[in-house]
């Protein structure tokens, strides 16, 4: 479930289809993923999921898996 | 030519040549020493010598000839030479130069020669003595190996390892013989050894404990048996990586990993190289860690022990690589294995986030270096560390 919500809050953010948001989705394979797009990430994923995310992992959601697996200790 | 070893105080050579007029006109246009006493007839009927006399610098350039082709020969340098000269020398004469050895020094190579040149009429016409210093071509024993068609043989220690594993079979890829170490697990080991088999290479499996030095000789033992030598090990054994904070550390967790990757290493190395010294070559390739370059926290008894092995390889290198034996060390990053299995999924993904290349090593990348550094590629290779990482330590 929080796979999808995730793929959704990334589609908003870098403004891409929610399709084209893969598993494997990074920084690397998403071109508008920059440092002020990331930044929005993290506050839309906080707001979305009603968490607050702390500052040491804030650099390292870099791709999808690990926004996952971060998000889903947060909920845990 | 001849090795200065081989020279012996009494050894001689000989060489013949006839002065024709044109030497003296070919010497005239070399040196430009056109002297009339030489050149001119006429002129040198004026003198005592009433024909003309060939230069002497030209008769004793043949004992150049004899020192630098017959004794010693290639590589000989003529860093001395009295002269004597001590009768004319005419067009037509038949020279024989002679050349004896008169002393040697074996501290400094160089032999002492007595030169000598008669005319046909067995007068010594020049004489003088001749010193030589012996240079020999720089090509080290261990560089004229015999190029074997048989197939060398890798011992892999840990063959059943992930990096064991995948070692095993890339050596059998690339064309080695293998002798499969491992521990416990005989159905793994045995199912390597068909995968071997299957690339057409020949496998045996041994079982070892690698911290009982009785079984690690039995091992090399049957090795040799097996295949009549052992060209290559590999060492690829391991044993888990706790994490423990250094508080919680104890005496016994550095042990455990001492006695996995340097006493058991220095006792494998210890027994296979009286082999490979046999045989004037060998290749060993231990396993270090990005850790020891690029440390993290709660691994510092195996970063200690890693750090140790990087010692243990450079200093064992240095020593042996005079013997043929090239001891180099590959160190790879996080690999997938069964190893790293308890390490968190976090850690993984964010460690392969972290490198260029995106991804965490695989036990086959290592193998392919391993298999490198087995190979004759990397015969100039010694002490050498070869870093698997992905781009993410760059040192």
């Amino acid at each position: 479930m929080e796979n999808k919500k995730i793929k959704q809050v990334m589609s908003a953010v870098f403004e891409i289809p929610v399709e084209s948001i893969s598993d494997d989705a990074s920084s690397d394979n998403i071109e508008n993923w920059d440092s002020l797009r990331h930044l929005n990430l993290i506050l839309a994923l906080e707001e979305e999921f009603g968490v607050s995310i702390p500052d040491e992992e804030v650099g390292n959601l870099v791709n999808f898996k690990l926004i996952e697996l971060v998000i889903n200790d947060i909920l845990k | 030519m001849k090795k200065y070893a081989e020279i012996n105080v009494g050894d001689k050579e000989t060489l013949i040549h006839t002065i024709i007029k044109s030497d003296i006109e070919k010497f005239v246009q070399l040196t430009g020493d056109d002297n009339r006493l030489h050149v001119d007839e006429k002129f040198a009927s004026t003198t005592q010598f009433k024909k003309p006399v060939v230069h002497g610098m030209l008769g004793a350039s043949f004992i150049s000839t004899i020192i630098g082709t017959k004794l010693p020969g290639d590589g000989a340098l003529w860093f001395s030479q009295s002269l004597e000269f001590l009768l004319p020398v005419r067009i037509g004469d038949v020279l024989t130069v002679r050349a004896e050895v008169l002393k040697k020094n074996d501290k400094e190579q160089i032999i002492e020669l007595k030169t000598e040149i008669h005319n046909q009429n067995r007068q010594i016409v020049t004489k003088g003595i001749a010193k030589v210093k012996v240079i020999e071509t720089e090509v080290a024993p261990i560089e004229v190996e015999k190029k074997e068609d048989t197939p060398k043989t890798a011992l892999v220690i840990g063959g059943t390892g992930g990096i064991g594993k995948a070692t095993c079979i890339q050596l059998a890829k690339d064309g080695f013989n293998v002798i499969i170490h491992y521990n416990k697990n005989k159905t793994l080991a045995e199912e390597i050894k068909a995968e071997v088999e299957k690339h057409k290479q020949k496998a045996i499996i041994v079982s070892a404990d690698i911290l009982n030095d009785a079984d690690i000789k039995e091992m090399i033992s049957k090795g040799i048996r097996a295949f009549d030598k052992i060209d290559v090990l590999a060492n690829c054994a391991a044993t888990g990586i706790p994490n423990i904070k250094f508080q919680d550390l104890v005496w016994t967790d550095f042990l455990q990993q001492m006695e996995v990757n340097i006493k058991s290493t220095f006792t494998i190395i210890q027994a296979v190289v009286p082999e490979m010294i046999k045989n004037g070559y060998g290749k060993i390739i231990n396993i270090g860690s990005l850790s020891a370059e690029k440390p993290n926290a709660d691994w510092s008894h195996y970063i200690t022990a890693k750090s140790a092995l990087i010692g243990l390889t450079k200093s064992l290198a240095f020593e042996l690589a005079p013997k043929g034996i090239r001891i180099n060390m590959v160190t790879p990053s996080l690999v997938n294995t069964e190893l790293t299995a308890d390490i968190p999924v976090k850690i993984k993904l964010l460690t392969a986030a972290q490198t260029p290349l995106r991804r965490l090593a695989l036990a086959a990348d290592v193998a392919g270096v391993i298999s490198f550094l087995a190979s004759e590629k990397s015969d100039f290779l010694a002490g050498e560390n070869i870093r698997i990482n992905g781009g993410q330590a760059m040192i």
